[in-house]
């Protein structure tokens, strides 16, 4: 089985992007999906080589032009898992 | 041999922020039942982390450091720099005398204190914010060192029920007034912008109406580089470091540049605050991925259906507008308030810096767009900007430091409970 390589971005990297990675974490062990995921900013992430970037909507703008190949995944809610769910769903296990 | 081995344990291992953070965050892998192999590169990460981030702070410390020199030597007013970082780094300093600088000690018992509240009553907030946390820990015990005079024991007690008690009830207060944005979302702000938060909201109320949201707005797209703290740091704090030098001429700038451009030199100062900044959050960062899964974990087993109290960048996607407009007149407000400040002739001025403009003014942006629509958000944060600038001026003065946090809850709730703690234990000289 794949292992996807999830980056979560937020402007500093310290504080609502660990608050994403735990809560996707939950979610992708209930999906069955292997993951890596690491915490980024803005400026860290440009150039890293991962599957797929989630990030707040208000930050989507940013994130794109960095993201190289990556599926850049647009989160409105950070706790709403069902959410999570759906947007892994759509975008990640789509692709 | 006992005792050796124990005075050892306590001054070399407990006083130092470094090892004191890998020893709770092996705790934390135990707990977490991680293996041996990943127990020993998480307590890395956190001894690693923590020295990244003394590194990237004492950056940030020297560049205000100068800047507020050359401020103090043009005006012969009292500079006061409003960044939380350099605070905490210049609080710590200051705290390493009395030996209560190991702030990671406080942080650690307030948590447990905050759980034990959230478990005991009928509040059931958890901060979640560790960053923040790390700081409010090195704020209050330095407040309260100052301020009432407590050292030691008392110093550290104080210091933990003031951290826990802040912690837990000012983001429930909050969570009433973020209804109208979030529900029933187990969710709150776990930052220090609680009651001036609140206050947001309801000057926001008297501007404008929430249906008229600052989502229907255009904006220009150059606001949004701003998100990137790098390019934020850069260019907010190269345009204010430059302004100062300006003031202050070739002459007296000249004393700390020695051979470099004047204006050179500001614009170098600006971006090494990006350095330091950017620096610092790779060590916070580092530690904090150890620190909060192992805490997060612990208190969804000791307090199940927590309300979380987390960072502000949560709320900004509910409004990226207004967190934009909000920023904006943030910045309009706090520069106002300078002025104000002037004009008044006022001894201590606050320089403007990027959190509090930045997080500040995006965050209280958004709140204020739950309440009031693009009117109140302009109308609130530009008031807010003020009131911030203002009182993180008075907060100098009543401390006696030349660095204060900069949030605005620092400026409002801190500065009120600060005055009257002075007015109990004014011993000290105001000087």
């Amino acid at each position: 089985m794949q292992t996807y390589k999830i980056g979560v971005c937020c402007t500093f990297g310290a504080g609502s992007s660990m608050m994403l990675k735990m809560n996707l974490s939950t979610v992708f062990s209930r999906l069955g999906i292997e993951a890596e995921i690491e915490v980024y900013d803005i400026s860290g992430i440009s150039g890293v080589a991962l599957d797929a970037i989630y990030t707040s909507a208000a930050l989507i703008s940013q994130v794109e032009p960095n993201a190289k190949d990556a599926i850049v995944i647009s989160v409105i809610n950070y706790f709403n898992l069902q959410e999570l769910e759906q947007l892994t769903k759509e975008h990640l296990l789509k692709s | 041999m006992l005792r050796t081995i124990l005075d050892f344990f306590i001054t070399q291992i407990f006083q130092t922020p470094a090892f004191f953070m890998g020893l709770v965050v092996w705790i934390g892998c135990i707990f977490l039942k991680k293996d041996a192999k990943a127990t020993l590169v998480s307590v890395i990460k956190a001894i690693v982390g923590m020295l990244i981030l003394g590194i990237g702070a004492g950056q940030l410390k020297i560049a205000s450091e100068t800047i507020i020199q050359i401020f103090t030597m043009r005006l012969g007013l009292t500079g006061v720099s409003t960044d939380m970082w350099t605070a905490v780094y210049a609080y710590i300093e200051e705290l390493n005398v009395i030996n209560m600088g190991n702030v990671a000690m406080v942080m650690i018992v307030a948590w447990v204190v905050n759980l034990l509240l959230a478990r005991f009553t009928p509040i059931k907030t958890i901060f979640l914010t560790g960053h923040v946390a790390y700081c409010d820990s090195a704020f209050i015990t330095f407040f309260l060192y100052k301020v009432c005079g407590f050292t030691g024991g008392t110093l550290f007690i104080s210091a933990v029920l003031s951290c826990a008690i802040y912690w837990w009830l000012f983001p429930s207060i909050l969570r009433r007034f973020l209804v109208p944005m979030l529900g029933d979302t187990p969710l709150t702000l776990g930052h220090n912008l609680c009651i001036s938060g609140l206050i947001t909201t309801q000057l926001a109320r008297l501007f404008g109406k929430k249906e008229e949201s600052a989502e229907t707005l255009e904006l220009s797209g150059w606001l949004s580089i701003f998100k990137d703290s790098v390019v934020a740091y850069s260019i907010i704090m190269s345009l204010i470091y430059i302004i100062i030098i300006l003031i202050a001429g070739p002459e007296i700038v000249g004393t700390k540049a020695g051979g470099t451009n004047y204006i050179v030199y500001g614009l170098n100062q600006g971006l090494t605050m990006a350095v330091g900044v950017y620096v610092l959050l790779s060590g916070v960062r580092m530690f904090l991925n150890e620190l909060i899964p192992a805490f997060k974990g612990f208190s969804d087993k000791l307090v199940p259906g927590a309300i979380a109290a987390v960072d502000s960048p949560v709320f900004w996607s509910y409004a990226p507008n207004a967190a934009l407009l909000g920023f904006l007149c943030t910045v309009i407000g706090q520069f106002v308030g300078v002025g104000l400040l002037v004009l008044f002739g006022s001894p201590v001025i606050a320089i403007p810096s990027v959190i509090p403009l930045f997080f500040g003014g995006c965050t209280l942006g958004v709140f204020a767009n739950a309440w009031g629509g693009w009117k109140g958000v302009i109308g609130a944060t530009f008031i807010m900007g003020i009131v911030t600038i203002c009182g993180s001026a008075a907060l100098a003065y009543v401390v006696g430091t030349n660095y204060v946090p900069g949030h605005s809850d620092w400026s409002t709730l801190w500065l009120g409970i600060m005055i009257i703690l002075r007015m109990l234990f004014g011993t000290r000289s105001l000087a």
